[in-house]
């Protein structure tokens, strides 16, 4: 085990890769064995990247539009998520904690959720039309599932001497689904909306790339007819530095709300 | 001596997991527990000791009998029958202080009344300095102290104990019942324990009933005569000795 004074933030080994990766990828560019049309120079996707920021440099049509798509597109996801965390967390501790109710919701539930998310978009489409609604109905679809299924889960192994201590001290229901049953299931919750989240994300893009004038999404597919390679992998780490931070603020929230609960990274 | 607890002709089977009969595991139990009393029911691992605890906490009904807690009938659990099961059973998210001031918080009593109780009772369970621990911080008998803290701070008119000191190891259990007998005393608590530990029952209590094996009924009924208080050297003591080999005697 490495001593705890000389441990870094970042694993060195873990940056072996990377960082083999990039100057692989920097020496291809600079020998010519990578063409241009097909993936863009270190160099030049960097700039790019940075013009697509700030906007100061004008290097494409995109430049200085970050923030714009940036924020389309966590609103759509914050939209779609929000839908399905309310619904999720709502069904789920129904069917956890009540067995009628687990037998009339879970059936139907396990049933669609056997639909693969992206066999939902021509319904969607013919539904929503193309654009803002479709995107945040596939993304409220498909984060719904994880986070119904924790929910549930967490909720319906609560130990029943747990419930029955808070009873005998005296909690009704209402005290009881406040003070042990929501507060049991958050571990559990915290996983599904995490999970849900990663997948808010994912779909969002499966919802942009249908058609809609902005959003990082559709600034990926806009590029490749644009001929603009350098923005479609710029617009991918933008998402993944988005998803990255909508999982830490998530977290940190969950951290708040239960400080004391134990959480892995 | 006013009676807290009539039980007469108890009866209760469960379904047999496996299919087949239902198997009766309580069978024509009677007693009655008195105010100010400690009381312990001893008998075979699995003989329905514990069912009969949890019918009388009011989690579980019996099909026939009567179960009566201050002449009225038990209907489910209350905070005038406190509970403290094999293991501590405590809100692992909150503190101790949380954890024991849980059901006074439900009683919606001022914030000094609170605090006021609350310290009155970490002090009695030697739990003064540890207000600020999570459950998950603590020893198993350290545990098992903010258990019985946070039924004792309700101020029960009962105290039902289900094998409480099973779970530790025999200094820490030592311990505890040395810490429940001064307890017991100091504020005139009535209790009912279920327990397999013979010592443990002629240790702590006024009256012992035995108890058979499957289906549970009463077989004997002891007085147990040591004065009180208690101390956990009684245990070498030879009317002690004669009595736990009448209990053993009875049971086997």
């Amino acid at each position: 085990m490495m001593n705890k004074k000389n441990r870094l933030p970042v694993d060195p080994l873990a940056m072996v890769l990377p960082i083999g990766v990039l100057l692989i990828w920097s020496l291809c560019s600079y020998f010519n064995f990578l063409p241009v049309y097909l993936f863009p120079s270190p160099v030049r996707m960097f700039k790019v990247g940075w013009d697509f920021l700030i906007g100061t440099e004008g290097m494409t049509p995109y430049s200085g539009s970050l923030l714009n798509h940036l924020i389309a597109s966590l609103m759509r996801v914050l939209m779609g998520f929000s839908l399905a965390a309310c619904l999720g967390i709502l069904l789920g501790l129904l069917s956890g904690r009540i067995k009628r109710a687990y037998r009339i919701l879970d059936p139907m539930i396990q049933m669609l959720r056997a639909v693969p998310g992206i066999g939902w978009l021509p319904l969607a489409m013919i539904w929503f039309g193309v654009g803002q609604k479709t995107t945040v109905f596939l993304i409220a679809l498909a984060a719904f599932f994880p986070i119904y299924l924790n929910v549930a889960h967490g909720a319906a192994r609560i130990p029943m001497e747990l419930i029955q201590a808070a009873q005998m001290m005296g909690a009704d229901a209402r005290v009881l689904l406040r003070t042990v049953i929501i507060p049991a299931s958050f571990p559990s919750m915290l996983v599904g909306l995490r999970l849900g989240m990663g997948i808010a994300w994912a779909y969002l893009v499966l919802g942009e790339l249908t058609g809609v004038a902005n959003g990082l999404g559709a600034v990926m597919m806009d590029a490749r007819m644009l001929g603009q390679i350098e923005m479609i992998p710029i617009a991918m780490v933008s998402i993944a530095l988005m998803g990255k931070l909508c999982d830490t603020l998530l977290v940190k929230l969950a951290k708040r709300l239960h400080a004391d609960q134990e959480m892995d990274r | 001596m006013e009676e807290r607890l009539k039980i007469r002709a108890l009866r209760k089977s469960y379904d047999h997991p496996n299919g087949g009969e239902r198997c009766l595991v309580l069978d024509d139990v009677s007693l009655t527990v008195g105010k100010g009393e400690l009381i312990s029911l001893v008998g075979p691992s699995g003989c329905g000791k514990s069912t009969l605890l949890r019918i009388i906490a009011g989690f579980e009904t019996a099909e026939v009998g009567v179960v009566e807690f201050c002449a009225k009938p038990v209907s489910g659990p209350s905070p005038e029958r406190g509970v403290v099961f094999q293991s501590p059973v405590l809100f692992p998210w909150l503190n101790v202080r949380d954890n024991i001031t849980y059901g006074l918080k439900l009683r919606r009593l001022s914030d000094e009344t609170i605090e006021h109780l609350c310290q009155r009772y970490m002090s009695l369970t030697g739990l003064s300095d540890k207000g600020d621990f999570y459950p998950a911080q603590l020893s198993g008998g350290m545990q098992q102290r903010v258990a019985l803290a946070r039924v004792l701070v309700l101020e029960p008119k009962m105290l039902l104990l289900d094998e409480p000191f099973a779970s530790l190891d025999a200094p820490t259990r030592m311990k505890m019942q040395q810490l429940l007998l001064d307890v017991s005393i100091k504020i005139g608590l009535t209790s009912l324990m279920v327990t397999h530990d013979i010592e443990e029952a002629l240790l702590l209590s006024d009256r012992v009933y035995v108890l058979s094996g499957s289906p549970a009924c009463v077989i004997r009924e002891l007085t147990v005569p040591f004065a009180r208080p208690r101390h956990l050297d009684l245990v070498g003591d030879s009317d002690f000795a004669s009595m736990k080999r009448e209990i053993l005697h009875a049971l086997i």
